[in-house]
């Protein structure tokens, strides 16, 4: 009987962080749900609209041109900022100076994404930007790369990749670093090449990391908004918009907080989708019980 | 001695990288060192006379500090970032020592609730935080944004926290509990003292996401700006700096971030580690 109390009181520990969770995030995630069946500018009270909301995202041009860029942000992270960055920890484990590479390459890494996007918006620009005096002694001049439709996406892209390639680089290479030696020299011996080595057996061996990274990479790009919000606040006009960017766009300078919150529900799921597997193996945790 | 010849391959491909990677950083400092009018009338890549720099960085950052007002708001910056940092890793601390080392009813469903809160972007919180800050009196103050923040950080935190509680045995909390220790006792006195490298890997990590976050701060606020929001707010079309002076402000509230992240590196990516083992 006594033990029954004592262990029934247990609870209280988890008790803050249950509350803080349930008010910042699980009330909140019902509340946004709710709302995407809403008509709602702050003045009039709420309408029920059905599934208007959900119609609209996947109908408006400007929004499904926001789902198409938020695609290309997740597609570049995954090639410039995953596999790049894996490829030349590879590079860097075969040669001297490593320290050195891999700090230069982390220094972004320390910077935040609006940080980063305020650095590069003056280097790209075309008054008194670093690169333009560059560009017009070798005679390319034109219009400033960042406002340029469809080709500012891919040019912040690589704003991002320059900010999140450092970290994922020590990421690969700590995991790299980790890989015993007998297999892969088992393999060579055996007269593997290479590239056989580098997908037969180094890659199934950095899954773990793999999986960190990837999850990370996808569930970082789906939801982007400083970058394109800092250097351009989406455009020219709406066309460099991520769902991230619509959302603030529709929720708080449009006041349509039912399609702001149906574009946050398409997000989540959007998510939730992509990073499944991740989460499911993270959340699945410890087997190993008391 | 013999270099093969796909190592110079491997050097060039990192030694373009490097240039390419350094190149906005050093171009950023030849900003910092350069009045506002010098930035004028000097072409980019022309440096102004060396006895001048001092006092050009000094206003630049006098500036920002000051005018500008990033001074205020990097201070809003650290309240939040340390308030998310402390309060976030004692709350998972408390709540990773009750879900392996008290034995609770349903440990697992306690952890999977408050998990979940981890894997919804941070968008799908906003409208409605938004919204009960307001009905609560606490928009556009600290305290609410504080809360907002520990309250986004409590269900990583405890991730970790639950792994790293894992690594601690049994024994010790079952021998403090014979000698006659209290729950709190038995945490206090063993838990906490033993989890510092968690603790500690938690602050950082919330700290500094607390510190780089802009979308939080740009909804929730409009006196208590913390730094990102209010560097957006000077870049934007209205905020009327001279690019210098915003450079300088960007580099300043770049400090905190740089010296914890390039001193604590090794300490840091094996916290990020840490979320893979099992």
């Amino acid at each position: 009987m006594k033990t029954s109390i004592k262990r029934g009181g247990s609870f209280l520990f988890l008790l803050p962080a249950a509350i803080f969770v349930l008010l910042a995030e699980l009330v909140p995630v019902i509340y946004t749900t709710y709302l995407g069946f809403m008509e709602w500018n702050f003045i009039q009270p709420p309408k029920w609209v059905g599934l208007a909301n959900y119609l609209k995202v996947f109908s408006t041009p400007e929004l499904l041109n926001a789902l198409k860029n938020t695609a290309y942000w997740v597609a570049g992270t995954l090639v410039f900022a995953v596999g790049f960055p894996l490829l030349i920890a590879a590079l860097l484990t075969r040669v001297k100076g490593k320290v050195i590479f891999k700090t230069i390459f982390f220094i972004p890494s320390t910077l935040s994404p609006t940080i980063a996007a305020i650095f590069w918006r003056r280097v790209l620009s075309s008054q008194q930007g670093a690169l333009y005096p560059i560009l017009e002694a070798i005679g390319l001049t034109g219009q400033p790369l960042l406002t340029i439709p469809q080709i500012n996406t891919f040019v912040m892209i690589g704003i991002w990749t320059w900010q999140y390639f450092g970290l994922n680089l020590i990421l690969f290479l700590v995991g790299l670093e980790t890989i015993p030696k007998e297999p892969v020299e088992a393999a060579m011996i055996d007269g593997a090449g290479p590239v056989q080595i580098f997908y037969r057996i180094i890659l199934p061996l950095l899954r773990p990391i793999m999986l960190l990274v990837v999850a990370n990479a996808v569930i970082n790009s789906i939801r982007m908004f400083d970058i394109p919000w800092i250097v351009i606040q989406g455009g020219p006009g709406r066309v460099s918009e991520t769902l991230a960017i619509s959302l603030y766009r529709e929720s708080f300078l449009l006041f349509r907080m039912g399609l702001g919150s149906a574009i946050a529900v398409v997000l989540s799921i959007i998510t939730l989708l992509a990073s499944y597997r991740y989460l499911a193996a993270m959340g699945g945790g410890k087997k190993k019980e008391r | 001695m013999k270099i093969e010849p796909y190592k110079i391959g491997i050097y060039f491909v990192l030694i373009v990288l490097s240039v390419i990677w350094l190149f906005p950083l050093v171009s950023m400092l030849t900003m910092v060192v350069k009045s506002p009018d010098e930035f004028n009338t000097l072409s980019f890549w022309e440096l102004p006379e060396l006895k001048r720099i001092p006092a050009n960085i000094a206003f630049n950052f006098g500036h920002a500090w000051g005018k500008s007002k990033l001074g205020g708001q990097m201070l809003n910056s650290l309240i939040f970032a340390l308030t998310a940092g402390i309060g976030s890793a004692f709350i998972a601390s408390i709540g990773g020592y009750a879900l392996v080392h008290l034995r609770v009813r349903g440990a697992q469903s306690w952890f999977i609730g408050i998990f979940i809160g981890n894997i919804f972007p941070f968008q799908m919180f906003l409208i409605p935080l938004y919204l009960f800050l307001n009905i609560l009196g606490l928009f556009d103050t600290r305290l609410g944004m504080a809360v907002v923040y520990v309250g986004i950080c409590v269900p990583f935190a405890l991730f970790v926290y639950r792994n790293y509680a894992f690594t601690l045995p049994a024994e010790l909390f079952d021998a403090a509990r014979v000698d006659g220790a209290s729950k709190w006792g038995a945490y206090l006195r063993i838990f906490l003292p033993m989890s510092i490298p968690a603790f500690a890997v938690i602050f950082c990590f919330q700290f500094i996401w607390t510190w780089n976050d802009l979308l939080f701060g740009l909804v929730l606020t409009e006196r208590f700006r913390p730094i990102m929001a209010g560097l957006e707010r000077l870049q934007g079309a209205r905020g009327g700096v001279p690019p210098t002076v915003l450079i300088s402000g960007a580099v300043m509230a770049a400090i905190p971030t740089v010296l914890i992240l390039l001193s604590l590196q090794k300490f840091f990516i094996r916290g990020f580690t840490l979320t893979t083992e099992k």
